[in-house]
C-alpha cells in the first residue's frame, strides 16, 4: 500500500514523521533502534507489548558456543546486548574450557524479567528514540516503491525513510500443543496479523518455519538432591569489553545461582513412544520446518533410536521467581502427556508445571531476497533482522539487528553500507550464509560454520570490530583510546616474548619438567618455550625476570597468538585469498544475460541473487570457478569500455 | 574453494599427449625466484648461476631438478620475460622440455614443490586480459578458453580419477569428513557422554586420521610409479661389454635392432626400443658396457649407461660366465642405490655356468638383489622367466587387473601432497592437546586440498554430516 492510499482510508491519520521506524522490540529490534538512534537518526521503536520488550521467551540464557562470540562482537561494534547480559546475569560460565581457545565461549543465565525492564529503561532514556506500543499491519511505500512508512492496526500512519522489521516469531503465529492449536504469539502475547501479507503484496517472498520451547516448573516442587549441581564462575571476562576495561567483572560465585543437570529415564522414553501418534509433527499438523540442531525431545528419541537417554538442564529464570526452565525438553506433545513426561524425570516426580511446552509456527522472509546490508532487494529502504530472516536465537537476532540499524542509518546519511565479512566475525558468517545460501530451517550459529574460526575468538572481537564501530560513531573516542592501548600492549608483549631468551638453567628445567618437556641445550626464547605443549605464559613467570604485571586478557592474547601461530597462519593464508574476491565489486546494474561465457544455471542464479561482489558470487551454489573467471573477464571488459 | 590471487602459476601450454618438445609456462611476479629452487643453469648469455638472474628475453640451457633431492629431471631451455612485457603482463618463465608426458608431469611437480601452483583453467588468458595485454575484443575468446579448458580438465580428471584410485580417494575423503564431523561435535557441543567415553572416541578419531595420513602418504609415494602406467615401463640392460645385452635385446624385441658382434664395446650409445610384453608397454634400454675405459667415445657411452640405469624402473644386470664375484659386485653397486628392482641375469648359459654363481648370489644379496635368472638368449632359455619379472613388477605397481592405486596426474599429486602436510598438522594438534577446533582447522585445510580434486566443498558438506549422524540438543 502506498502512503497516499493509506492516508485516504477512513479514520487513518498522520501520527508522526521519523527517519527510521523499527517494528518489533526483541533482541534484533532493540539493537537496531539503539544503533540508529545513537547514529543521530530520529528513530521510533514499535512493540506489541512494552512489558515484554527484549523478552527471553525460550531459554533464559545468553551466550554459549559461538553465541557468546556473537555477543562479544555486538559489544565490540558498540551494541547493547553485552552490557545488558552482564548486568542481568544470575550465573556466568566460560564454556569449552577443555577445548581450545577459539571455542572458549562465555554463557550467562539471565534474570528474564530484569533483562526486559533494564532494556526498556535504557531505551526510554536514549536520545533520538521513541518507544511505542502498537500493532503494525502495513508497510507503506511511496509512488516509486521505496519504503515510506508504516501503519498501525488503528490506522495511525507513521512516515519513515527507512523501516527495519524484526518480527521474530510473531507474524501469523500459531501455537501448537498436541491437538490444540492457538492463534497466538509466544508466551501468551498477541501475534502480528497482516504485516506478512503486506510484505507479500510488495513482492517479498515468504517462508514458514517452526520452533518450540520446553515446560517451566516451580522450584518448590523440585527435588534437587537427585540432580547434579552446576555452579557458575567469576574468574572470567564479562561479555562487554567496556565492562572489562572498567574492571566490572562477573559477580562472585556465591552470589550466582546454580543450574542443575539430569538425564531422561527409561520411563520418559516409554511415555514418548507410546504417545507419538499424538505429536503434531508426526501427524503432519505442523507444516513449518523445524530446526535440526534444537530438536524436540520426541524428535531426539525418534531420530536417534540407539540413544536411550538424553541430558536435561534445569535452569533458573530469575532472582524473583521460582520458575525453572527445562533445557533440552522442548515438545509439542499434548499437555496431558507433558505432565507424564516431566514426572518421569529424576527429581521432578512431584513437579508443578507453571507453563506448558509448545511449538510455534511463524512467517518469515526468504533471506535470499536480502542484501548483505540486510536491506531488501525487493523494497528499497526496507531492512529486516532476526528470526524474520530465518535465523534462530537471541544472539543471532541481535547481531543482525545492530547491522540493520547501522545500515538503515548509513543509507539515510548517504554513506556506504557496513558489511562485516566472513573473516571479520561470526556476524559476517551468519549474514553471508543467510543471504547467499538461504536456509530451510531456523539457522543457528555454530562455530563450525566459520572457516576462519581460530581468528574469530571471544577474546579478540574488539580487535576485529571495534575500529569499525568507532569509525561509524557507535564507539566513543574514549573507549577507542583504551582499546588501542590494549592492542599496543599485546603487540609489545608478544614482541618481547619473541626477543627474550632464557638460559637453560635448572630452574627452567624444573618448570618444563612439570609438563614433561625437556630442557633445551641452549637458550630459547620465551615465545618458543610457550609453543611447547603444556607450557603456559604463567608457568614461565619465575624465569621471566623482566615481566611486568599485565591484565589477564593481554596475557591470554599473547599466549594464544604464539601457541597457535602455525595454525593461525594457515587460516591467515586462506583469509588473504578470500579477501581478494570480496574486494571485486559487481555493479548493481549488471545484466548477466549479456555475458556469453556464463553457463545458464550461473546466469539464472546470479540474476536472482544479485551478489555484491565476486566473492559472494563464488559461494552461490551453482556458480562454478569457471563462471567466476568468466565474470572477472567480463567485469574488466566493462571497466575498460566505461573508461574508454 | 575457488580463490583468486596473483600467486605464481604454472601449466603446460603445449597440447596433451606425447610430442617432441613441450613448453611449460610459469607466470606471476616473483616466479623466477621460486623457480630457482628447481632449476640449474648450465649455459647462458652471461655468467649467471640462477634462473632469476638471466636477463629478460634471453634463453639459458640447464635442467630442472627435484628440489627435494636435487635429482635431474630433464634438460631444458629456460626463457625469461619481465613484467609487464610478457603474455600475461607478469614476470614469466617458459621452460622448453622434452615432450614426454612423464617429463611434463615431473617438471610441474617440481615447480609445485617450489611454491608455484597449477593454474586454473584459462587463468593465463584471464590474467593477460585483466592486465591489459589483450584487446577488448578478445574478451569473449578468453571466456571461451576458460570454458573449453575447464571441460578438458574435468574430462581428464574423470578418466584419471576412475576405478580403484577414485574409490580409494573417496574413501579417504569420506573418512576424513567423518572425523571432521566428530571433531566438530566435540567442539560445538557439550557431549552427553562421560569423559572416559569421550577420550576413547577422540582416540578413534586420532587412529582414523593417522590411517588416512598413511594412505595419503602411500598415494603420494606411488606418484613416481604411477606415471609409468600412463607412460611406459623403462627396463635397462646393464653389464660389461660383450656380456650379452644386445643379444638379449634382440631376443626380447624379436628382430636385430642392436648390432650384435663379438667385439666388446660395439654399443656406444644407448639404444631404446619400445616393445609390448604381455600387453605392457615397455621401453628396453640397451646400454654401453660398464667398465673403466680410456676410449673417449666409449666414456660418453658409459656415462649414459649409468644415467639410463638410474632413470630406469627395472634393471637387468648381465653376468657372463667368466665374471668373478668381485667384478659383479662392483659393477652393480652404484646402480642398486637408485633402482629398487635389479635382476641379476646369468647370461650365455649355453656357454657354460658361471663357476662363482653361489658366491655372486651371496654378494649381490647384500645389495638387496634377490632375483637371479640364468638365461641363454641364443637358445631362448628362460627368457619367459625374465618376461615374468617384468609382468610381476608391473602388476605389483598396480598396473594389472585394474588394481591401479596410482596417481598419474601432477595436479592431483600436488594437492594430495599438500593435503598430507596439513593432515600431519592436524594430528600434531591432537597429540599436543591444542584443542579439537585447532585440529579441525588443519583438517579442513586438508579437505580443501582434496576437494580441489574431488570437487567437494567443506562448508557445504560438513553441517549435513554433523546433523545426520549426531543427536544434538540445545
Amino acid at each position: 500500500m502506498t502512503i497516499l492510499e493509506a492516508l485516504e482510508l477512513d479514520t487513518s491519520f498522520e501520527a508522526g514523521t521519523f527517519d527510521v521506524a523499527v517494528v518489533g522490540a526483541g533482541h534484533a529490534g532493540c539493537e537496531a533502534a539503539h544503533a540508529a538512534a545513537k547514529l543521530g537518526l530520529n528513530t521510533i521503536l514499535f512493540t506489541l507489548s512494552l512489558d515484554s520488550l527484549a523478552n527471553l521467551p525460550c531459554n533464559p540464557s545468553i551466550g554459549g558456543t559461538s553465541k557468546g562470540q556473537l555477543v562479544r562482537e555486538i559489544d565490540a561494534l558498540g551494541g547493547i546486548m553485552g552490557i545488558m547480559a552482564d548486568r542481568c546475569a544470575v550465573q556466568m560460565r566460560m564454556l569449552n574450557r577443555s577445548k581450545g581457545p577459539a571455542v572458549y565461549s562465555p554463557r550467562a543465565q539471565e534474570d528474564r524479567q530484569m533483562y526486559s525492564m533494564e532494556m526498556r529503561y535504557y531505551l526510554e532514556n536514549l536520545p533520538n528514540l521513541t518507544l511505542k506500543q502498537a500493532h503494525i499491519t502495513e508497510l507503506l511505500t511511496d509512488e516509486d516503491g521505496n519504503v515510506a512508512g508504516v501503519m498501525t492496526e488503528g490506522k495511525a500512519v507513521y512516515r519513515a525513510r527507512a523501516v527495519v522489521i524484526c518480527s521474530g516469531t510473531y507474524m501469523e503465529a500459531r501455537i501448537i500443543r498436541g491437538e490444540v492449536i492457538t492463534e497466538s504469539g509466544p508466551d501468551g502475547l498477541p501475534r502480528s496479523v497482516g504485516l506478512s501479507s503486506s510484505l507479500n503484496s510488495l513482492g517479498v517472498p515468504l517462508l514458514r518455519f517452526k520452533t518450540g520451547t520446553p515446560v517451566r516448573v516451580n522450584s518448590n516442587s523440585v527435588d534437587f538432591s537427585q540432580m547434579t549441581r552446576q555452579d557458575g564462575e567469576d574468574d572470567i571476562p564479562p561479555f562487554s569489553y567496556r565492562n572489562e576495561m572498567e574492571g566490572k567483572l562477573p559477580a562472585p560465585v556465591e552470589e550466582q545461582i546454580p543450574c542443575w543437570s539430569i538425564w531422561t529415564t527409561e520411563e520418559t522414553r516409554k511415555v514418548i513412544s507410546d504417545n507419538m501418534d499424538r505429536s503434531p509433527l508426526y501427524s503432519g499438523e505442523i507444516k513449518g520446518v523445524g530446526p535440526r540442531y534444537c530438536p524436540s525431545i520426541e524428535d531426539k528419541f525418534m531420530r536417534f533410536k540407539d540413544k536411550t537417554r538424553h541430558q536435561i538442564f534445569v535452569e533458573p529464570m530469575g532472582r524473583h521467581t521460582n520458575e525453572m526452565y527445562l533445557q533440552g525438553f522442548s515438545t509439542s506433545l499434548p499437555e496431558e502427556i507433558q505432565e507424564k513426561m516431566v514426572k518421569s524425570l529424576p527429581g521432578l516426580a512431584n513437579a508443578k508445571i507453571q507453563r506448558a511446552a509448545y511449538a510455534i509456527e511463524y512467517d518469515l522472509v526468504d533471506p535470499l531476497s536480502i542484501k548483505a546490508s540486510l536491506e531488501s532487494k525487493v523494497v528499497p529502504g526496507l531492512f529486516t533482522a532476526g528470526q524474520i530472516n530465518g535465523s534462530s536465537g537471541y544472539e543471532e537476532a541481535a547481531a543482525q539487528g545492530i547491522v540493520a540499524g547501522i545500515n538503515a542509518a548509513m543509507k539515510l546519511l548517504g554513506k556506504e553500507a557496513v558489511i562485516i565479512d566472513r573473516s571479520q566475525g561470526y556476524i559476517g558468517v551468519l549474514i553471508d550464509d543467510l543471504v547467499t545460501k538461504g536456509t530451510n530451517e531456523p539457522y543457528r550459529m555454530m562455530t563450525s560454520r566459520a572457516e576462519y574460526r581460530l581468528f574469530l575468538r571471544q577474546d579478540n572481537a574488539d580487535e576485529r570490530l571495534t575500529p569499525i564501530g568507532h569509525e561509524i560513531g557507535l564507539i566513543s573516542d574514549d573507549v577507542f583510546e583504551k582499546f588501542e592501548k590494549k592492542v599496543e600492549a599485546i603487540a609489545q608483549e608478544t614482541e618481547r616474548l619473541k626477543k627474550t631468551y632464557v638460559a637453560p638453567t635448572e630452574e627452567l628445567g624444573a618448570l618444563l619438567d612439570t609438563c614433561n618437556q625437556t630442557l633445551p641445550k641452549s637458550g630459547e626464547s620465551l615465545a618458543d618455550l610457550i609453543k611447547r605443549p603444556g607450557v603456559t605464559y604463567d608457568l614461565l613467570a619465575p624465569v621471566d625476570k623482566d615481566r611486568k604485571p599485565l591484565a589477564r586478557n593481554i596475557k591470554f592474547a599473547c599466549e594464544t597468538n604464539i601457541k597457535y601461530e602455525g595454525y593461525l597462519s594457515l587460516e591467515k593464508e586462506k583469509i588473504e585469498k578470500f579477501k581478494n574476491l570480496e574486494k571485486i565489486r559487481i555493479p548493481e546494474d549488471i545484466d548477466y544475460s549479456l555475458i556469453k561465457g556464463l553457463r545458464i544455471e550461473a546466469t539464472q542464479k546470479l540474476t536472482k541473487m544479485k551478489p555484491e561482489n565476486v566473492g559472494r558470487a563464488s559461494r552461490i551454489s551453482g556458480v562454478s570457478p569457471a563462471d567466476c573467471e568468466v565474470l572477472l573477464v567480463y567485469l574488466e571488459q566493462r571497466r575498460r569500455q566505461n573508461n574508454g | 574453494m575457488y580463490s583468486y590471487d596473483d600467486e605464481p602459476i604454472c601449466a603446460c601450454s603445449t597440447p596433451a599427449g606425447i610430442s617432441g618438445i613441450a613448453v611449460i609456462r610459469v607466470s606471476g611476479n616473483g616466479c623466477g625466484k621460486l623457480a630457482d629452487k628447481c632449476s640449474v643453469i648450465l649455459r647462458s648469455s652471461g655468467d649467471y648461476s640462477r634462473l632469476s638472474e638471466i636477463p629478460g628475453y634471453t634463453c639459458a640451457f640447464g635442467y630442472v631438478k627435484d628440489p627435494s633431492n636435487g635429482e635431474k629431471v630433464d634438460e631444458v631451455i629456460f626463457t625469461r620475460f619481465e613484467a609487464p612485457h610478457s603474455y600475461t603482463g607478469e614476470e614469466m618463465v617458459e621452460i622448453s622440455s622434452h615432450g614426454s608426458g612423464a617429463v611434463k608431469q615431473e617438471i610441474l611437480k617440481c615447480l609445485g614443490m617450489s611454491g608455484i601452483r597449477m593454474a586454473y583453467p584459462g587463468e593465463f588468458s584471464r590474467r593477460a586480459f585483466i592486465n591489459g595485454k589483450m584487446s577488448l575484443a578478445s574478451a569473449e575468446a578468453v571466456m571461451d578458453v576458460i570454458n573449453s579448458e575447464t571441460e578438458r580438465q574435468l574430462e581428464a580428471a574423470g578418466s584419471l580419477m576412475s576405478g580403484k584410485l577414485a574409490e580409494e580417494i573417496r574413501s579417504i575423503e569420506q573418512n576424513l569428513y567423518d572425523q571432521a564431523a566428530m571433531l566438530e561435535t566435540f567442539t560445538e557441543f557439550d557431549t552427553e557422554d562421560d569423559e572416559a567415553e569421550e577420550a576413547a572416541r577422540l582416540e578413534t578419531v586420532k587412529d582414523n586420521l593417522s590411517d588416512c595420513h598413511d594412505r595419503l602418504t602411500a598415494l603420494c609415494k606411488g606418484y613416481g610409479k604411477g606415471r609409468i602406467l600412463s607412460e611406459r615401463l623403462r627396463v635397462a640392460l646393464l653389464g660389461l661389454p660383450n656380456s650379452g645385452k644386445s643379444t638379449l635385446l634382440n631376443t626380447l624385441t624379436g628382430f636385430d635392432r642392436a648390432i650384435v658382434t663379438e667385439v666388446a664395446g660395439t654399443t656406444r650409445d644407448t639404444i631404446e626400443v619400445q616393445v609390448n610384453i604381455n600387453g605392457i608397454p615397455v621401453t628396453l634400454i640397451d646400454t654401453a658396457g660398464i667398465r673403466e675405459t680410456d676410449d673417449i667415445i666409449e666414456t660418453i657411452g658409459i656415462g649414459k649407461a649409468f644415467e639410463a640405469g638410474r632413470g630406469a624402473d627395472m634393471v637387468f644386470y648381465m653376468i657372463p660366465p667368466d665374471m668373478t664375484a668381485d667384478e659383479a659386485y662392483s659393477g652393480v653397486q652404484a646402480i642398486c642405490e637408485d633402482c629398487d628392482s635389479v635382476t641379476a641375469v646369468f647370461s650365455k648359459s649355453d656357454a657354460g655356468e658361471n663357476p662363482d654363481r653361489e658366491e655372486i648370489e651371496k654378494k649381490l644379496g647384500t645389495l638387496g638383489i634377490s632375483k637371479f635368472i640364468s638365461i641363454s638368449a641364443e637358445e631362448d632359455l628362460n627368457i619367459d622367466q625374465l618376461e615374468d619379472t617384468i609382468i610381476d613388477y608391473y602388476q605389483e605397481l598396480g598396473g594389472g587387473a585394474s588394481e591401479g592405486l596410482l596417481i598419474t596426474n601432477s595436479r592431483h599429486y600436488s594437492k594430495f601432497a599438500k593435503a598430507t602436510k596439513k593432515l600431519s598438522l592436524a594430528l600434531d594438534a591432537l597429540d599436543n592437546n591444542l584443542g579439537t577446533e585447532v585440529c579441525a582447522s588443519a583438517l579442513r585445510a586438508c579437505l580443501d586440498e582434496i576437494g580441489e580434486v574431488t570437487g567437494k566443498t567443506v562448508s557445504a558438506t560438513l553441517a549435513d554430516t554433523i546433523f545426520s549422524r549426531f543427536c544434538i540438543g540445545k
